[in-house]
């Protein structure tokens, strides 16, 4: 019986570095155009709610904003969302803003820490909650 | 101290049956070999077709993705053609062979995982770990064309999401070489190591008679000595177009099945160089993408990695799906084949189950039909554990 043809590579690896990281020291890298954390700019947003009709999870839910009674706004719930970018295909006025950062770890504990508002700019409007992690 | 041997039932799984996926085998043994099997699945059941009729047809497409992991991305190519089909949408040329390309990425990880997935079953760790190593790169790249590394969403009505760059393109042909390079090392490893071949050849031995009267599909069925593939009979996407080998090994057992795999991915790489250098220039997505599809009945089918995958939708007009059909290459395979378990060794279960490439979350879709009366139900899974009678 001839040896194990793989054995040659086995004994090459022995010196070499391991292939996996040490995760919470170092990440890996996404590539460029990873769909990560999104959120929305309350000011641009319309209120047209067709994030929150083409959302497959139904993770976006539309509330009433407190400065202009008829207006509305998204909130994403982060523990929901499949992070599809269904949302920032389909909105009209582009008021998505898209990163490559990672989505957070849902914690089931803590739920509405992962529901999160949209970015305002003006003071009119509630200051968007910081997720934590 | 003569003892008569009964038959003993044993279970193998749900938890861990050669795989990471729930199903159980029950076998039955007389001393070492196994007379009868039978196939208990159910575990891991989610309703995906009773969801598909309360979705709309574009989030239908995000959802059927999502029937299975590995193979996710010819599911929504599959789902969108049927609809495509529904609605009459013309494909714009580009988009097809962006198809194409995804789909056979896809390909090359999905059987790279089975192969890794075998190694670990026969005890061969070391090909294993190796061959997950090098799978990064091909999931890296899916990452690079899609966005995301495992759930692609890739496909959508019409087209695809997403165009690649010149950048990515050279990305991928540098890579791909690289996974050329080491798969013709491995491919040596699957044909010629001996440790590999005295626990595969042999095992699980299926005639090309047997594998077509037990409806085998895919690698099954061509490791079988049986040239069918739907990429090549009924041609989608751009398959017409890109030219590539229909593989075929004669012999039947488990290690015939492996080989399949192995020559695919070569034959994947090729068709991945292909679509990069005849790209057509053009959109990705047509102008106008309907969303109310018309009344009337949609069909699709694709090659999936595992075999022929099928979706059937009937539409009653509007903005949902009157009823959503998903028919999986796994649900025949594993089905039909665990006559293939009967006659051998109890040590030899895993490897023939393995070499189905067993897709456990594709095969689970379940609607009630009265026999009696004909009434259909659809309940919840936790509501049919409780049943006892079916």
């Amino acid at each position: 019986m001839s040896l194990p043809k793989l054995l040659g590579e086995v004994a090459k690896n022995l010196f070499k570095k391991p292939a996996t990281l040490p995760f919470p020291k170092e990440e890996i890298k996404p590539a460029p155009g990873y769909r990560g954390l999104h959120r929305v700019n309350g000011d641009k947003c319309i209120g047209c709610s067709l994030c929150a009709i083409e959302c497959p999870t139904g993770a976006i839910t539309m509330k009433m904003r407190p400065s202009d009674k008829k207006k509305r706004y998204p909130v994403i719930d982060y523990g929901k969302c499949i992070f599809c970018y269904r949302c920032v295909e389909v909105c009209p006025v582009k008021a998505y803003i898209v990163s490559e950062e990672k989505p957070p770890v849902i914690r089931f504990d803590k739920k509405e820490a992962f529901i999160v508002e949209p970015i305002f700019k003006s003071t009119a409007e509630k200051p968007a909650k910081e997720e934590k992690q | 101290m003569s003892k008569e041997l009964k038959v003993i039932e044993i279970p193998v799984g749900p938890q861990h049956p050669a795989l990471h996926e729930p199903i159980q085998l029950k076998i039955w043994v007389y001393g070492e070999e196994v007379v009868d099997v039978k196939v208990v699945a159910g575990f891991n059941h989610r309703g995906v077709e009773w969801l598909a009729e309360r979705k709309t047809w574009f989030q239908n497409v995000f959802m059927c993705s999502r029937v299975c992991g590995i193979c996710n991305t010819v599911h929504g190519t599959t789902c969108s053609q049927c609809f495509e089909d529904l609605g009459n949408v013309e494909v714009p040329p580009r988009a097809k062979y962006l198809r194409v390309l995804v789909n056979e990425l896809e390909r090359i990880h999905s059987h790279m995982i089975i192969l890794a997935i075998m190694a670990e079953a026969i005890g061969f760790d070391s090909l294993f770990m190796l061959m997950m190593r090098d799978r990064e790169r091909v999931m890296y790249l899916k990452e690079l064309v899609t966005g995301n590394r495992v759930l692609a969403d890739y496909v959508t009505i019409g087209g695809v999401r997403r165009d690649v760059s010149k950048e990515t393109c050279d990305k991928i042909l540098k890579y791909i070489d690289f996974i050329e390079e080491r798969m013709k090392f491995y491919k040596k490893i699957w044909g010629e190591d001996p440790i590999v071949r005295k626990r595969l050849v042999d095992t699980g031995r299926a005639t090309a008679s047997q594998a077509l009267s037990h409806c085998f599909v895919g690698p099954m069925l061509r490791g079988s000595g049986v040239k069918s593939d739907v990429r090549r009979d009924y041609p989608y996407a751009a398959y017409d177009e890109v030219p590539f080998n229909v593989i075929t090994y004669r012999e039947g057992d488990s290690w015939a099945r492996m080989m399949v795999r192995v020559d695919e991915i070569f034959e994947s790489i090729n068709m991945v160089r292909y679509v990069i250098e005849h790209l057509p220039s053009g959109p990705i997505l047509p102008k106008v993408v309907p969303r109310k599809l018309p009344a009337g009945e949609g069909f699709s089918k694709s090659e999936a990695p595992r075999g022929e995958l099928v979706y059937h939708a009937i539409s009653k007009g509007g903005m949902k799906p009157y009823r959503l059909k998903i028919r999986t290459p796994s649900f025949t395979n594993i089905h039909n084949g665990a006559f293939l378990i009967k006659g051998a060794h109890v040590a030899d279960v895993p490897v023939i189950f393995t070499s189905f490439d067993p897709c456990i979350a594709c095969t689970e879709r379940v609607k009630i039909i009265d026999a009696k009366t004909g009434k259909v139900r659809i309940m919840p899974f936790n509501k049919l554990s409780k049943l006892k009678k079916l």
